[in-house]
């Protein structure tokens, strides 16, 4: 295909685009109809699915790899290992990042067999202290004859040198993802490092990057008031599920799950059929789908990952965590609801929107703009994750002197307008509307547009369905949302978490009670 | 038409070695070789002066029905007086939410979030931001609305009172987060605390600002000449400008924005200093002095010599400090810059406690290896690569090009600046790489500081100079400086005569001369609730006495002019001289002495704008008080001027002071007064106290000695 011809596409794309924007619903499918003319999908015969979007509005692109797998498919002991592997992704192949990879492999190897001895013994019930730390100083000489053998950040190093943008990856509950943009003469240095990151990982500098995960979990939750709550919160909400695990890990799994546990868990999951590439931006798919096929076709097939078997049974009574904490109050509260793919999630983003999209939300008007009582309030779909039956959560952050009971009783009472009462139309075609909006500002950014569409094809097994999303919010009704509402966000179904100003004094002092005690009854 | 840029294409196209994409697939990554990148005109925006000064860039982009827009002002926090600190930024939010002189702020949201479109504006320390975004067929309407914002803005008050919650909502929680304690208070230290680079919007300056004050500041500001404006979209050019025309162009021009020099310390700060945080498992290290000016003339060579330290996952510091290291998740730093006055040369990190020296040292360990052992040929070409080859990305995209524009028009930098930093970068060379790092590093003179817990440091901070600690206590309302209009004043006065209208009237007021509750109190302690029952004596002016029954035993409080003391169970004492202090300021906040101290000399009442307490819509008034000046909040239902709520810095069980918020109901006369019998209260927004009246007694009889102390009891006989 040539460029010329594949600039007219995007263009017609684009004036389907500007008709979903303007005419009836119906508009939508032929926006897709348009924008699939952009579009290649091609699944390996592995099993790994691409989806190639032509946008040749400047000599670059972007990606973004989706795996199928998040902190949801760890169990005890392991928690935070999706997230680790996440890391190893970078730590470079027997190609990438060694002095000498057969020295380095027999090294790492021996390394392995010391962190084992160490950690059985360290988990023994009555160990010798002495013991352990002996075969601790035995395993940090052996790590630092493997790591004598890395290469550090090769893998970082040649993206850099040769342009790339953006690099970096994450993990959620249900997915991990890795992305970075290029220029677009630099495809095949995609298509060589992204195939070979996940045909052959070396688990290199293992240990010393759970160093560093720890110190992840140390920033980003221990050290953080809200990620204190968070964490917390969704521990109270999960009986069951694994959502209730913290992303990151517990801090006991992140300084005993090993090496060999993070290659058990490649194994499993990094098959090339739970894997999903979307690239967009200036490449032409007649070109680049034989080199796609030529690296990434290389990667074995493998057997297909097993479901998750655990459902978080229904919740049958109300669940409140206080935390005591020096920082300042912080309130929220979420109800269990159905995953991302459930028919009544476009009614849970129209709930979200007239909810807590922009000035003329009710949260805001209600507590920001009318009662003065917070600085911010809003609500999201999906907490903590979107694949799996999840939580919608609404939240505040009180104006000081404003108690959470405060925030408390103003979100309930839209909780209840939003039961008893119609939407107003015009707060629902303002919903549908912005819905409409955000697809299209979504296309004018490679990198934003790929991870949407390897986010969608991995949830729903078709990228199509961000387009058809429009269609399915475009027939919500002020019924439909009165139904979720009343059905899911009762008392029995509710997690509250919050914030309490814990004094840095303590001391009884009755007089000071009494004091106050009259002074309260003027 | 968009003009092309061939020197910096020409140098792209050089750059790149143009060979055939290879056949089979690579073994290692060093056989890879690249095609040249295809041809790629960077689009030029147009450049048009209006008569009255405002310049206008237009860049056409026909990928989607949208249309940006981007205006950038002179003005900046940094002119804004040391007294006033937040005044820009409260300017800048208001602005927006404020309303025009023909739609409210309300109608704006409503008009604007319907049409899916979006107009926001906010003043930063060295430049004003506005911008609008929206659908093809919705532009000339939002930009008519878009420059109604800009000219004829009505910062109707009650929006300032939302904006200024939220200043004072983030002030509550300033200290909350570590990187943001650790960064204010580094650029206090690097820069100086008065420097407008560094310093803070307390409650106090945000109080003191007015609805007055916005209006002068738009005013002397936000002259057409004063304003670059950038769009971007599906537009035609000429037409574009003369809908700008229409929209800016009859605005007369006004004096230029004040040029800013200095305002900030020159010399370095060294030394060590602390901040104890003890809800954390970490240490938040950061060290380093000045920076640079982005026109400086080694400007350049710092940028490369920046790549080298820490600009990417390969630079020395991640791959030594995280990588090789793993002492920390998140490490960073770089002799940094900014247009028109220096950045930070700054070094930072987060470690576990246990490792805080360790990273101090690791971090030193890399400013001093840029000179010990300097970077090498190899080093410096890997970064100057990594720059040449991901140029593209500057220009991937037109906003971003209108963007950089608008930013080099504003700080007067020429605009093909970007060209001739391509050109420029090329030609530095490696000594000049290693001369920038020994001209610019000065590790012997780091200010040091870390904010964490004090306790479990692997070796003191003393190892490294002397340690200061930095109090980072939020200063308090500073009542003396409170500040308000002709008009707030006048509604204050207004709103305080009708809560006497609303207590009974004038007269009735004035002839109270006693009162008593009695009451049931439920108190929420740190140890549990308390239930305490009350009885509460006052003889106006200045004479109480309580009775309470505590779970432990009954007391009694008696204040008068001349005395304070307790009656327990063990026997009297002198009250403590602070709460007979706080004792006295509780009896003034009485409803009854409150309003009646309006008569006296000192009395202040200002007007605060409106709000909603228990469904109620409220006018609320801030209240000085005469002789202490005691500071109140009072809020005045609109129906019938009952005072539903008192808000007042108190002090809580502990002692510790804070915010006393109390919510008044269930109103019923009492011989012509109209008091209430239900309270609530919070302190620092947790359950405080709840009191439940159950008779209220007015002008009766006082019985004998109530205020005495009583005579000593007979010592005991003994034999």
């Amino acid at each position: 295909m040539t460029r010329a011809l594949s600039k007219r596409l995007w263009a017609g794309l684009l004036l389907a685009a500007i008709a979903a924007l303007s005419l009836a619903p119906a508009a939508a499918a032929q926006d897709l109809a348009a924008f699939e003319k952009t579009t290649t999908v091609k699944v390996l015969e592995n099993g790994w699915t691409f989806i190639i979007v032509e946008r040749p509005v400047a000599p670059v692109f972007s990606f973004a790899t989706y795996a199928n797998v998040g902190s949801a498919q760890e169990l005890p002991g392991i928690t935070g290992l999706a997230h680790m592997f996440e890391h190893v992704a970078f730590k470079g192949t027997p190609k990438l990042g060694t002095s000498d990879y057969e020295a380095e492999k027999a090294a790492i190897a021996d390394m392995e067999a010391s962190y084992n001895a160490y950690l059985e013994t360290r988990l023994a019930i009555g160990a010798d202290p002495e013991e352990v730390d002996r075969l601790w100083q035995q395993f940090k000489a052996k790590e630092e004859i493997a790591n004598s053998y890395s290469l550090s950040e090769a893998f970082g190093e040649i993206l850099n040198r040769e342009g790339a943008t953006g690099l970096n990856a994450f993990t959620n509950t249900d997915f991990t993802g890795y992305f970075y943009s290029l220029p677009a003469n630099k495809f095949e240095l995609f298509a060589y490092l992204e195939s070979t990151r996940f045909l052959s990982p070396v688990f290199r500098e293992f240990y010393k990057e759970r160093d560093v995960v720890q110190e992840e979990r140390r920033l980003r939750t221990e050290s953080n008031p809200i990620g204190r709550l968070i964490e917390q919160f969704v521990a109270a909400a999960f009986v069951a599920h694994p959502y209730k695990n913290p992303v990151v890990g517990h801090m006991s799994d992140l300084e005993s799950f090993t090496l060999t546990d993070g290659e058990e868990f490649f194994r499993t999951w990094y098959v090339p059929a739970n894997l999903v590439t979307a690239i967009v931006g200036d490449v032409d798919a007649e070109a680049v789908l034989p080199v796609i096929e030529r690296y990434f076709g290389r990667v074995p097939e493998g057997p297909k990952p097993p479901a998750l078997r655990t459902v978080e049974p229904p919740q049958i009574g109300e669940k409140t965590i206080v935390i005591q904490d020096p920082s300042q109050p912080v309130y929220v509260e979420g109800y269990h609801k159905p995953a991302q793919t459930h028919p009544d999630q476009p009614v849970w983003d129209v709930i979200d929107d007239v909810l807590s999209n922009g000035r003329t939300s009710r949260l805001y008007r209600s507590l920001v703009r009318d009662k003065k009582i917070a600085a911010q309030a809003g609500s999201f779909s999906s907490f903590p994750g979107s694949k799996y039956p999840t939580l919608w959560i609404a939240f505040a952050i009180p104006s000081p002197g404003i108690a959470n009971e405060e925030v408390r009783d103003a979100i309930r009472a839209e909780i209840e307008r939003l039961k008893n009462t119609d939407l107003a139309t015009e707060e629902l075609a303002r919903a549908k509307t912005r819905a409409k909006a955000g697809l299209l500002r979504s296309l004018r950014n490679n990198f934003g547009l790929a991870n949407n569409l390897a986010q969608w094809q991995t949830l729903f097994g078709d990228w199509r369905e961000l387009f058809r999303y429009i269609d399915r919010i475009e027939a919500v009704t002020a019924a439909d949302v009165r139904r979720v509402a009343g059905d899911t966000l009762v008392g029995s179904n509710r997690t509250v978490g919050m914030i309490v100003t814990e004094s840095t004094e303590t001391g009884q002092d009755g007089e000071a009670a009494a004091d106050e005690a009259s002074a309260a009854s003027r | 038409m968009p003009r092309t840029r061939p020197n910096w294409i020409l140098c792209l196209l050089l750059t790149i070695v143009a060979l055939a994409p290879a056949a089979a697939q690579v073994e290692t990554v060093d056989e890879l070789t690249y095609p040249a990148l295809p041809d790629f005109d960077v689009p030029e925006p147009r450049r048009v002066e209006l008569d009255n000064g405002m310049v206008v860039m237009l860049l056409e982009d026909h990928e989607l029905p949208l249309i940006d827009v981007i205006a950038r002002v002179r003005t900046g926090a940094r002119l804004e007086p040391a007294d006033k600190v937040g005044l820009a930024s409260l300017t800048g939010a208001v602005l927006r939410t404020g309303g025009t002189a023909s739609m409210s702020g309300d109608e704006i949201d409503d008009f604007l979030e319907s049409r899916a479109a979006s107009i926001e504006t906010s003043i930063g320390t060295v430049s004003g931001s506005a911008s609008m975004s929206c659908l093809e067929g919705d532009f000339r309407e939002v930009l008519g609305l878009f420059a109604d914002v800009l000219r004829n803005p009505a910062f109707h008050e009650e929006k300032l009172v939302v904006a200024k919650n939220q200043a004072n909502t983030g002030i509550a929680r300033q200290n909350d987060q570590p990187q943001q304690i650790m960064f204010r208070e580094f650029g206090e230290i690097v820069y100086g605390p008065e420097s407008p680079y560094a310093r803070q919007e307390t409650y106090t300056s945000v109080d003191g600002v007015t609805r007055d004050d916005l209006i002068a500041w738009h005013g002397r500001f936000f002259h057409p000449n004063n304003i670059i404006l950038g769009l971007v979209g599906v537009f035609d050019g000429d037409e574009a400008l003369a809908m700008v025309r229409q929209a800016f162009g009859d605005g007369p021009a006004g004096p230029p924005a004040p040029e800013f020099e200095g305002g900030y310390r020159t010399e370095a700060s060294p030394g060590v200093y602390a901040i104890r945080k003890d809800d954390m498992t970490q240490s938040n290290i950061i060290m380093g002095h000045l920076g640079i000016e982005r026109d400086n003339p080694d400007y350049l060579a710092v940028d490369l010599m920046n790549e080298v330290l820490g600009g990417s996952f390969a630079s020395r510091l991640f791959s030594n400090v995280r990588t090789k290291k793993g002492l920390a998740y998140a490490v960073s730093g770089g002799v940094r810059s900014n247009f028109d006055y220096p950045g930070q040369a700054s070094f930072w990190m987060t470690t576990k406690t246990e490792t805080t020296a360790a990273g101090i040292d690791a971090l030193l360990e890399e400013v001093r290896g840029m000179t010990a052992s300097p970077p090498d040929a190899d080093e410096v070409e890997k970064a100057l690569a990594g720059i040449l080859n991901s140029f593209v990305f500057n220009s991937d995209s037109r906003r971003k090009i209108l963007g950089q524009q608008l930013t080099y028009e504003y700080f007067g930098y020429p605009l093909d600046w970007l060209s001739r930093y391509y050109e420029g970068i090329q030609k530095v060379g490696l000594e000049a790489v290693q001369e920038a790092a020994r001209k610019y590093l000065h590790p012997d003179k780091f200010a040091i500081l870390v904010v964490g817990p004090a306790e479990g440091r692997d070796r003191p901070l003393e190892e490294y100079g002397e340690v200061s600690e930095v109090d980072i206590t939020i200063p308090e309302l500073d009542v003396a400086q409170v500040a308000a209009t002709a008009e707030s004043r006048e509604r204050g006065a207004e709103l305080i005569a009708r809560a006497v209208e609303a207590v009974g009237g004038a007269e009735r007021l004035a002839a109270v001369r006693s009162l008593r509750r009695s009451a049931a109190a439920v108190a929420s302690t740190p140890q549990g609730e308390m239930q305490i029952g009350l009885s509460e004596l006052n003889v106006y002016p200045d004479s109480q006495r309580q009775e309470m029954t505590l779970p432990f035993g009954t007391m009694a409080s008696v204040v008068t002019p001349e005395d304070g003391f307790m009656v327990t169970p063990q026997g009297v004492q002198d009250l403590p001289g602070s709460r007979l202090a706080e004792t006295r300021k509780s009896m003034r906040r009485q409803l009854v002495p409150l309003l009646r101290a309006r008569l006296e000399e000192g009395f202040e009442a200002v007007a605060q704008g409106g709000a909603e307490i228990n469904g109620r819509a409220v006018e609320q008034v801030r209240v000085v008080l005469p002789g202490d000046g005691d500071v109140i909040t009072l809020a005045i239902a609109g129906d019938n001027g009952d005072v539903v709520a008192m808000s007042y810095r108190g002090s809580g069980f502990t002692g510790a002071p804070g915010e006393i918020h109390q919510v008044y109901s269930d109103f019923r006369e009492v011989q012509g007064l109209r008091l209430p019998f239900e309270a609530s209260a919070t302190f620092e927004g947790d359950p405080y106290l709840s009191v439940t009246t159950s008779e209220i007694e007015v002008d009766l009889e006082v019985e004998q000695g109530a205020f005495e102390r009583p005579a000593p009891a007979a010592p005991e006989p003994t034999g």
